[in-house]
């Protein structure tokens, strides 16, 4: 199963394997040895310059590998109206890149034309429901694709919110009629910052959503006297979020897995050695299907 | 039950400004104090607007050292507002905020080793440009070579600095020159950041150079470009100044106006 994608697996559609988290460190390197990675995934803003290497290199590595955009900067969630601009640049690298999966986050992270660049928790409220489905919608509708929507990590819970976390994750889905990016590591973070069953979670989500599934380190740290787990993806994946993963191929079937690393980036031996892990958890569930 | 926009406006205040009152209310405790919970959001956020900048202004960062960078680029982050969901784009205005930086005044030098830091960046992510063709150029007769407007490469950044910024760039940035020495008063650097293929390349030129070039990046014709280096430097090989620039793909069109 292992072994280099063919030339014209570029621009092929995303497998159900596990792929990597392009990061710039990489970039000469993927060029120069061409590793056997199933897919990458890049940071859809990485793209938005105008050229240079950060543009020309990623061209590159497309050509060669499955390639697919996921959002940091969008905003889905904010009470701004949709950042025009950042819309434009994402519609015209679509075209030219043309990913095989689109992702932005459940989330917000600018408000009064202020970006805070961090993916922020919103109220699980039903008005933020119908706020951020709606411009879901008119995000796939202006770029004329399906884009998926990620679950995000968080350190706090609003007294406002109506209805727990995956309830909202699935009213936004069903309302937006859009697929899920499920990230379990931030999942489980969030089952133990906030005390909830992390298998309710899973449970909660429609088989048919979830069409891709992200992996990553996150820390524990003391604060105020207690654990809190914070989603740094500067670590391995932790064996509990490893042991929900399989929980959830097994519920989910096989989708394409990512291994994202952002923070303290360890040389690319080391996500392709996380990939294989999760290509191999991954196998049952493709013989099954297949 | 405050609106989306009064609850995200609460949070940004406590995020930059320390000013937690609105928020806090809106958050549940269970256990951790909400600025506790609220300190996580800030530590992330200024510290994801931290290390863009440090990624940027390398040099300054060499310069001042990580917990001098820290703080200066965490005073500017609270109060330079990001207007781009896309972190590159954030930091132009930290080599005017250095300027006026009072821990940092005795190092003259630091707002224009951060200009050259930015200009690096800039040129990085700049456009490519469209092919250019010179060889009809031969065909022009010299008389109308004044009215010629060059086109100059959309990743060219002209900078000059009465300090020798390129060498204190190069010891800052470059391994093989740390232990360097740099006199400060070792005279003033006309500096050209070019992009010829996709990496950013610094180079000194000679003030008479560096008028030729400002003068076709602003679009002024030939003529009157050769006529500003003249002013400056009367001996100027213009026309083999002319042709290193093209063989160094900092011009990349022309055309006869």
């Amino acid at each position: 199963m292992s072994g280099a994608p063919t030339r014209e697996a570029g621009r092929g559609p995303i497998p159900a394997r596990a792929g990597v988290g392009l990061r710039a460190p990489h970039y000469k390197e993927i060029l120069d040895r061409h590793p056997p990675v199933a897919w990458f995934e890049v940071h859809s803003e990485n793209v938005f310059c105008a050229g240079g290497f950060p543009l020309h290199d990623v061209e590159r590595i497309r050509a060669d590998y499955p390639l697919s955009f996921h959002g940091v900067g969008l905003s889905l969630g904010s009470a701004d109206p949709l950042d025009a601009r950042h819309l434009a640049r994402l519609r015209e690298r679509v075209r030219r890149l043309e990913p095989g999966l689109v992702s932005e986050h459940l989330s917000w992270s600018s408000v009064d034309g202020r970006y805070l660049h961090d993916l922020l928790p919103l109220p699980c409220t039903r008005a933020a429901v119908i706020h951020v489905a709606d411009r879901i919608r008119r995000v796939r509708d202006y770029l004329g694709r399906e884009i998926l929507i990620e679950n995000v990590s968080s350190y706090l819970e609003y007294t406002q919110s109506e209805f727990p976390e995956w309830e909202f994750l699935v009213e936004v889905l069903e309302r937006a009629d859009c697929g899920a990016l499920l990230d379990v590591n931030n999942l489980y973070v969030n089952a133990v910052n906030h005390g909830f069953d992390p298998l309710a979670y899973l449970e909660a989500i429609p088989l048919a959503r979830v069409r891709e599934i992200h992996l990553a380190g996150h820390s524990r740290e003391r604060i105020a006297g207690r654990e809190l787990l914070i989603d740094t993806h500067s670590r391995p994946v932790a064996e509990p979020v490893w042991d929900l993963y399989h929980r959830a191929i097994e519920r989910f079937g096989p989708v394409p897995v990512l291994i994202e690393w952002d923070a303290d980036i360890p040389p690319i031996e080391t996500l392709l050695g996380e990939a294989r892990r999760a290509d191999r958890l991954l196998e049952p569930s493709r013989a099954v299907s297949a | 039950m405050p609106s989306l926009r009064e609850l995200q406006r609460a949070f940004a205040r406590a995020v930059f400004e320390g000013d937690e009152a609105a928020v806090a209310g809106l958050i549940r405790a269970r256990g951790i104090p909400a600025p506790d919970r609220l300190s996580v959001y800030r530590n992330n956020v200024l510290g994801n607007l931290r290390d863009a900048l440090a990624d940027v202004f390398e040099t300054v960062h060499a310069l001042v050292g990580p917990e001098f960078f820290d703080h200066a680029a965490e005073c500017y982050a609270r109060r330079t507002p990001s207007v781009s969901g896309d972190l590159n784009d954030y930091g132009a205005g930290f080599p005017e905020f250095l300027r006026d930086f009072a821990p940092a005044a005795s190092l003259v030098y630091l707002p224009d080793a951060a200009r050259l830091d930015w200009a690096c960046h800039e040129s990085l992510l700049a456009p490519d440009p469209e092919p250019g063709d010179f060889t009809a150029l031969a065909a022009v007769d010299p008389a109308d070579y004044p009215r010629i407007r060059f086109e100059v490469h959309p990743a060219l950044r002209l900078l000059r600095s009465p300090y020798p910024l390129f060498r204190i760039r190069r010891i800052c940035t470059d391994p093989a020159a740390a232990d360097e020495r740099v006199d400060l008063a070792a005279g003033a650097d006309c500096l050209v950041v070019a992009r010829p293929g996709a990496h950013v390349e610094i180079a000194t030129v000679t003030p008479g150079q560096f008028e030729l070039l400002a003068a076709l990046q602003r679009g002024e014709p030939f003529g009157a470009a050769c006529d500003r280096a003249l002013a400056v430097d009367p001996d100027a090989d213009v026309s083999a100044w002319l042709h290193a620039q093209v063989a160094a793909a900092n011009l990349t069109g022309w055309e006869l106006t």
